[in-house]
Order: structure tokens, then sequence, then C-alpha cells
């Protein structure tokens, strides 16, 4: 059980051995690009920047301009290694491991300064909703807030399986840990999660 | 989608991942992008093996050399000596004249500027052969006497003697009888 499933909205169909690789030919763009092939980069940009800013934007409780400093920073420091891609694992795998590394390391010491506007008024009004069944825009907005309480390491989790669509081998090498660690990890992740959003508003009141 | 038999949280796991799964992707900020494609590797210039080999190999030739040599190696001819103002004059420019009395005194007077070093007074038999060689200049080699210098030469009894000459090195001046 790899815990396959379907993409979600922002996912690309996984090729079949569970990579992400876009081009069979990737490995042959990242020469080029390491050559000087300003061509190949933009490609390289233009096939995993977007994937990537949004995910870490996620991971950044919507704070878009820090994430975008991961991704920056992610892409410089893979070019800068360029020699030692080997195109063994895909070129996005790469680039995930740089920019988490990163932004795992910041925010589990400091938690993003700037929060979604929608997530700030939610939190500065937890109680208004006690006692009353949630609609579709506030339920969403209360499982973001719940989302951003978490650890960073069980947001991460819960974003690759539920947002990104990986199955469980694939956020084993995003992460690298074995698939045991992800199952478990996940497992906790979930309790975290609930745990928050139980503190905000009774389930009845979510289901 | 989780562990727990608790069905509530099974709900509340379904709906999270429901909720997080509608999450937009936003697209790539025009910003953003251009920025990372203003940090594109640039291309690498080739390297120019060939001068760099022959190069390489000039240098190794050149270290033993270099090691070797007691003083820098030049490509310039060495300076020359540094050559006299005027060179030194003919023997014949001297004016030589010789006095008998207690003793034979050989009186020197340059007419022109020259050089001093090497300058001899050969005292010969009645035969012309050479019994005595005085010297009469300077020892100096870079000395330059100027015009009008006067050098007195004494022979002692000089007896035997019959004529005089000078001489520097393999030139010879005129034989001068004593009087």
């Amino acid at each position: 059980m790899t815990g396959a499933r379907e993409p979600g909205p922002g996912r690309a169909v996984p090729e079949a051995d569970g990579s992400r690789t876009v081009s069979p030919d990737e490995p042959a763009l990242v020469r080029r690009a390491r050559g000087g092939d300003r061509d190949a980069f933009a490609i390289l940009v233009d096939t995993h920047a977007a994937r990537l800013h949004a995910m870490l934007t996620h991971f950044c409780a919507g704070d878009r301009e820090l994430a975008g400093e991961f991704v920056q920073e992610a892409f410089v420091r893979a070019f800068e290694r360029l020699d030692r891609f080997d195109g063994a694992s895909a070129f996005y795998t790469w680039l995930y491991r740089l920019a988490r590394n990163r932004a795992i390391d910041l925010l589990s010491r400091k938690r993003p300064a700037a929060m979604a506007d929608e997530h700030i008024a939610l939190v500065s009004a937890p109680d208004q909703h006690a006692g009353s069944r949630l609609d579709a825009a506030d339920r969403a907005r209360l499982v973001r807030w719940a989302m951003d309480q978490c650890s960073p390491e069980h947001r991460e989790v819960l974003l690759l399986r539920e947002w990104d669509g990986n199955d469980y081998d694939r956020i084993a090498e995003l992460i690298g840990v074995a698939i045991g660690t992800v199952k478990s990890r996940l497992n906790r992740a979930r309790a975290e999660l609930r745990t928050h959003l139980l503190t905000r508003c009774a389930a009845e009141d979510l289901l | 989608m989780t562990d727990s038999a608790d069905p509530v949280a099974e709900r509340l796991d379904r709906l999270a991942a429901a909720e997080l799964a509608a999450l937009p992707t936003p697209r790539l900020d025009a910003h953003l992008r251009q920025r990372l494609l203003d940090r594109a590797p640039r291309a690498r210039q080739p390297i120019a093996w060939l001068p760099l080999a022959a190069a390489a190999v000039l240098a190794i030739a050149l270290v033993p050399l270099a090691l070797d040599a007691p003083q820098p190696i030049s490509l310039a001819m060495p300076a020359r000596p540094e050559a006299p103002a005027d060179p030194p004059a003919p023997l014949a420019a001297w004016d030589i004249a010789v006095s008998r009395g207690a003793q034979l005194r050989v009186g020197l007077m340059t007419t022109q500027a020259t050089a001093g070093a090497g300058l001899v007074v050969e005292s010969l038999d009645a035969n012309g052969l050479v019994i005595a060689s005085t010297p009469a200049g300077d020892d100096a080699p870079a000395a330059i006497l100027a015009p009008g210098t006067r050098i007195e030469v004494d022979l002692g009894a000089g007896l035997r003697v019959h004529a005089v000459r000078l001489r520097r090195g393999d030139t010879v001046g005129q034989v001068l009888t004593v009087p």
C-alpha cells in the first residue's frame, strides 16, 4: 500500500515510477542549462517554479513573498551545484529538498510574520462560529487556519499528501525519510490538525 | 484515512483532506519568474587548452634554467665597459727627454690625453737588446692622463744603457739614443 490516490487540482499526473519527471529529456535540459543555455533554464523554471512556489506558499501560511525567497534560493543553489545532479532523481525532487530544508529550518524557529488576511480575521474572532454550523467558506478558512497552527513537519506531510497528491513512496523520496516514517508522521499530523480544529469549533458544527 | 477507530476523527480527516486538496495553485508571479531567469547560469567560456598546454611546457622547461643560472637570464648583449673619452694616444705622442747625470733619467710628457697604464721604458744596450724594463705609468687601468702630464723615470746608473724606448703591451715606440 503506497497510498496511491487521484491527483488534486494543483497537481501534475505522476510518472509511472512515481516521480514527477516532466520530460524524459530533463537530464539533457539540466546539462544544457549548466552550459549556459538560457532557454533550457527557462524551461526548467516554467516547469517547476510555479508548483514549488504554490507548495511553499501554503507551507508558509500564505506568505507568498517568503515562499518566493525560498524558491529563488533553491534555484540558485541548485544551479550552483548542477555538477552534482546525476539525473537519478527528478529535478523537482532536488529543488524541493533544497527549498524545504531551508524553509523548515526557518519556520521551526519563527512563524511567518505575514499571514493571509482571512486567517487573521478567523483567529481574531475564533468563537463567533460556536454553536452554529459552518458554511463552506468558513470551514475552508478554519481548516487553513488549523493547518497553519501545525508544526512545519506535520504541515509539510499534510500538504504533500492531500494537496500535492503524492503517494507514500514519493513523499518519502521528497523529504528523505522511510515510508514507515511518512505513515506515522501523517497520522500524528492529522491528529494535530484535528486538535486545532476542535479548539475553535465543535465537531458537529464542522461535519 | 486514519488509524483511529473514532468515526468522528475519520470524518474530520476526510473533511480536512478535501479542504486541503481544494487549496489553489496560484500561477507563478511574473516578477518572481523574471528574478529566477535573471539568475540563469552564464555560458562558460571554452578553455583554450592548446595555448595553456604550451605555456605550461615552456614554464616547466625554463624552471631548471632559472635555477642553474648564476645570474638572471637576459637576452640583451652585455654592456661594454665604459670607453675613455679619448682613445689612448700612440706612444709617439709622448715627448721623451733623457738626461744623464749621476742618474740616468727619462722625462715623459703627454701631448694629449692618454692612458698611463702599462707604459714601460725599456733600456737597450749597444747591441739593441733590452737589458731592463722600468714601469713608467700608473697601473690604474682607467686612469687618463691629461695633456701636459709629466712622468719622471729613474733608470739608476744606467752605465750599459745605450738607448731607451717606450713600450705598452705589444706596441713599441721609437728608439731614443742616450746622449
